[in-house]
């Protein structure tokens, strides 16, 4: 009897490949013939280009061509929801970074240095860099406007609410911009065919790049076919950037008719490319005396950079889970994003949830200190439970787990225990933390339109079985889920699952791998085409067995009569069905179930079903020098069905590691709009030796609509962790920390005014 | 982007005679191309110039540390390279050499500004001398991570082991000034009174002329370097008298 692969600890089918290096990435595919281009973007954070003079780079050896607006055969535009981007700069350039035009030459370091020869001249304009600039800027805006967008929820009475609280308490917060990071750099091979092109990239979502491409070159969609590389990496930096990236190199590729290769040097990528959105936040919280939270007004601002790109969805996001999971009658809140020359900010890990999160989960401290009570006691006291509703008023009825996942996290780690133990003489200070979070699964009502995906299962003559899907692997573990959610819904082994490289003609727009949506809408979409295969093979069987077809089961790789346990094979099944012409593929879709939301007050169904997290972080202050360390993180996550209990706990790791380094070490810097930590030496993602041990704490209570009851885990691992560790260094230190990173110095500048 | 390369490279890695450390009368030798991660695991340095090992254990990463030579963290001649503080602590004194024969130089003397040395074209150091002397010595770090980070402040202190309460401390430092410092002013007086090193602390201020750049703020790096120097000293006062 085979164990069914559903919910067991398997390794990643793409593991042994990619630790032995015999995964080809973009930077080892190479086409005949194939040439290299390379962008030319703006040296300053906003003017207007008054020349373009190319001859230095034209005199070059192995130049090939230098292409800007004027070549593009379509449409300038790359924007993904607000039509406010051009491919390439026609007359202002918005940051430094803006791409202005591409050049193509034969190798990539001509490319490169061809670029580089390309002398523009610029008349300047005042650029603001930050939301206060933006905001009461008195010179030319960016756009019409300097606000990108913004999003309100507005729910009761909220001065009544501030009437009736016995305290109310403020706040002021900040986060940092935080970079990718991802290994491999953006980048793309286009081969222009006859009347076709085709684009393999490191990507998250073959449908935008489709889309974008069409638009550019003004060919079809369905004559852009775009397959997607094994990928290095994405966060969210791969979303909508590889839009610009294929567009750029399939204008050069029509231009030089050739098969053009692209890739991003990690210093340009650093300064092309979109980032986490820095949020300066207010918070004004009303309670009672008794610990009920009973208003709040939320004031969150987005640094949304040159171009709106994804503002909008991480603004969106941000303000229906900028209250955290928690019970609150009366409710303002405003997300508003403004325009800087910077980098565009976007997509990333969280859309903003790990902002808002840091500000709620440290007001919760804060107004928890200020009652005297214990952080968990407070959380407890507020926390949503089934039956209560959001702060938009949605009613949450299954899979409402935050309380428990605050209660395992706080048990495994004996808080009450450790947080009362101080060490007053010691060099070290410890400190522990909590913060609670939720996350909506997919694209939510605002994405709702979109949030559709497909997948499509062939089971071939030999018995092998090749799935497709709409979404990608991207480092995250999905070709390993989506065999064993595929494996699971047939009844096979998993070693009969083959997952196709995805490739926008294989089923339709299933629009981007972010969101948490993988597993939920892959698996779900798996479980529809399964559905409609599985009654032709439990029909062979039985006019094979003579039995009828309600008593027939498809489990470990056979056909089985469940009132007699006769069975038969599932391969004798398939040779029957072969040489009677049954078909033997299906294709499956699901979309999200409809959402009753309206935009104008923010209330309603914000998304279908949400994820819960608890991390408590125990850190170490070093008195001396002011370094942070995290000794241990408990992470208790509500996942609704864990498809692979050993993916979750990776997924969970990463999170983490990658919400240490944004809270800790990374500190992404700029000097007048100029990255000034373009690289691993000033960068400082965090090493193996800055993670600590890490408790992975899963909770399964099944989402109704998730497949097998799963709910999305990518994001909410990231979530909670920076809030955790600051709620744990205030409390080490006695002191707020309100702002991120958490650099030493600050805390160093803490503990010294603290002393006597 | 960087400097042109020259029109011939010679790599020098496996010259043999180039690489080990051994003792030789009073003096440990160490060849300049000794990779750090020989010095981390050495015995002989880990007995006589324990800041020397300790500073390679926390010299960049594992696989850096294998590449990474002594020579070379010297003729790079970082204000912030982590094991300079440790051989100016050590007095360690540099054959350099070249067609015309060895010439030989204090580091202190050899290093001469950020990136900057006395080396000139057709000279190669070839090998480092420390004079040993039975004092003791350690390194302390401050780096903004755990492994692959440049140092903000590093220090290495040797002191002698005394009943009658004369350390001698002497106290050398990274990355507070354009190279390695002595904090002159500052060992002078505590080592004329080590109770009150308390006092004394301020002191520092006249050795160094910290930067701020991408890593610290000049204000951080004065402020930490004495809660760096107060910590580790009032470890060294306090210990037992073995």
């Amino acid at each position: 009897m085979i164990k069914s692969p559903l919910g067991s600890r398997i390794s990643r089918i793409d593991a042994a490949d990619k630790v032995t290096g015999k995964t080809k990435f973009l930077t080892d595919m190479s086409v005949p013939g194939m040439v290299y281009a390379y962008p030319i973007y703006s040296s300053i954070p906003f003017g207007h280009i008054t020349d373009i003079n190319s001859a230095a780079a034209e005199s070059l050896t192995g130049f090939i061509g230098f292409y800007t607006h004027k070549d593009i055969p379509g449409k300038n535009q790359v924007g993904v929801i607000l039509p406010d981007q051009p491919l390439l700069v026609e007359k202002t350039v918005r940051f430094m970074g803006d791409v202005i035009g591409v050049v193509v030459a034969d190798t990539h370091e001509n490319a490169r240095k061809a670029a580089s020869l390309i002398d523009i001249s610029y008349e300047t304009l005042e650029p603001v860099f930050t939301i206060e600039d933006s905001k009461n800027s008195s010179g030319p805006l960016l756009h019409e406007t300097n606000i990108a967008c913004s999003h309100r929820v507005i729910k009761g009475d909220i001065s009544k609410g501030f009437e009736t609280s016995h305290h109310i308490i403020e706040a002021s917060f900040t986060t940092p911009v935080q970079e990718h990071y991802y290994l491999e750099p953006q980048g793309c091979i286009v081969i222009p065919g006859e009347d076709q092109i085709y684009i393999i990239g490191s990507l998250q979502c073959p449908y935008y790049i489709q889309k974008a491409v069409a638009a550019i070159t003004a060919y079809a969609m369905e004559n852009i076919i775009v397959e997607q590389a094994p990928t290095g990496g994405a966060f969210g930096g791969k979303e909508d950037v590889p839009s610009e990236v294929c567009a750029r190199t399939a204008l050069a590729a029509l231009m030089v008719k050739r098969p053009v290769k692209m890739v991003y040097d990690r210093k340009d990528d650093m300064q092309i490319t979109s980032k986490r959105h820095p949020f300066q936040m207010h918070y004004k919280i009303g309670v009672s005396n008794s610990g009920e939270i009973l208003a709040a007004e939320v004031r969150l601002e987005e640094n949304a950079g040159a171009y709106a790109t994804l503002s909008s969805v991480v603004s969106y996001r941000a303000s229906i889970q900028g209250l955290g999971p928690y019970r609150i009658p009366n409710v303002k809140m405003e997300s508003t994003s403004y325009y800087t020359n910077l980098p565009p900010n976007g997509a990333f890990r969280g859309f903003g949830s790990p902002q808002a999160a840091f500000g709620h989960e440290r007001m919760m401290d804060i107004v928890a200190n200020k009652l005297g009570m214990d952080p968990i006691e407070f959380r407890l006291i507020n926390i949503i439970r089934s039956g209560d509703s959001t702060i938009t008023g949605q009613e949450l009825v299954t899979s409402v787990s935050a309380e428990e996942t605050i209660v395992q996290a706080r048990d495994a780690a004996y808080w009450t225990d450790i947080r009362s133990k101080s060490t007053p003489d010691s060099r070290y200070i410890t400190g522990m933390g909590i913060a609670v979070t939720h996350y909506g699964n997919c694209l939510g009502a605002a994405g709702w339109h979109m949030d559709g995906s497909g997948a499509s299962v062939r089971i071939r003559e030999d018995g092998q079985i090749d799935v497709a899907f709409g979404l990608v692997e991207m480092g995250q573990g999905a070709l390993t889920a989506v065999a064993q959610m595929t494996a699971e819904a047939l009844g096979v082994d998993i070693s009969r699952i083959n997952v196709l490289p995805t490739r926008s003609d294989r089923l339709p727009d299933s629009g981007p791998s972010v969101a948490s949506r993988n597993v939920v809408m892959t698996g779900r979409a798996i479980q529809d085409a399964v559905s409609k295969l599985t009654p032709p093979i439990l029909k062979a069987a039985s006019d094979m067995m003579d039995f009828p077809t309600g008593l027939l089961e498809l489990k470990n790789d056979q056909i089985i009569d469940g009132q007699t346990g006769n069975s038969i094979s599932f391969d004798d099944v398939l040779q029957y069905m072969f040489t009677h012409n049954i078909p033997t593929q299906s294709e499956g879709w699901w979309h999200v179930p409809p959402l009753k939301f309206d935009p104008q007050t923010g209330l309603g169904e914000a998304y279908f079903t949400y994820s819960y997290a608890t991390h408590l972080a125990k850190v170490r202050v070093d008195t001396v020098t002011g370094l942070v360390f995290v000794d241990k993180i408990w992470a208790a996550h509500d996942v609704g069905k864990a498809i692979n209990p050993a993916g979750i706990e990776g997924q969970v790791e990463g999170g983490i590691a990658q919400g240490i380094g944004w809270a800790l070490t990374e500190n992404f810097r700029y000097d007048q709009g100029k990255v000034i930590t373009p690289g691993l030496t000033t960068y400082l993602l965090p090493t193996a030796g800055d993670i600590p041990e890490i408790k992975t704490i899963i909770i399964e209570n099944p989402a109704p609509d998730g497949p097998w009851g799963a709910k999305g885990i990518g994001e909410p691992s990231i979530i909670p962790t920076a809030a955790a560790i600051a709620n744990a260094v205030s409390h080490a230190l006695g002191a707020p920390i309100n702002d991120l990173p958490i650099t030493p110095e600050n805390v160093l500048n803490l503990i010294q005014r603290k002393a006597p | 982007m960087g400097k042109p390369l020259p029109q011939y490279m010679i790599d020098i890695k496996k010259l043999s005679g180039m690489i080990g450390i051994q003792i030789s009368g009073t003096e440990v030798r160490i060849g300049a191309l000794t990779s750090v991660e020989d010095i981390r695991n050495n015995q002989i340095l880990k007995r006589h110039f324990a800041s020397l090992t300790q500073a390679a254990e926390q010299f960049a990463g594992v696989q850096i540390r294998h590449r990474a030579t002594i020579g070379g963290n010297i003729c790079n001649a970082s204000p912030a390279g982590d094991l300079l503080p440790g051989l100016y602590a050590a007095d360690a004194e540099l054959t350099i050499l070249s067609k015309g024969g060895y010439r030989r130089q204090s580091i202190r003397e050899f290093i001469i500004g950020p990136g900057k040395t006395t080396l000139k074209p057709g000279e190669l150091l070839y090998n480092i001398h420390l004079p040993i002397t039975g004092r003791n010595s350690k390194f302390y770090k401050l780096g903004l991570r755990q492994s692959m980070a440049i140092s903000v402040v590093n220090l290495a202190i040797s002191w002698e082991s005394s009943s009658a309460g004369a350390f001698h401390f002497s106290l050398t430092s990274g990355s507070v000034a354009p190279t390695v410092v002595y904090l002159k002013h500052f060992a002078d007086a505590v080592n004329s009174s080590p109770r009150d090193l308390d006092t004394f602390l301020p002191l520092i201020d006249k050795d160094i002329s910290p930067i701020t750049d991408i890593r610290a703020t000049s204000d951080y790096r004065r402020k930490v370097l004495k809660n760096i120097v107060r910590h580790e000293l009032k470890t060294i006062l306090e210990a037992p008298v073995v």
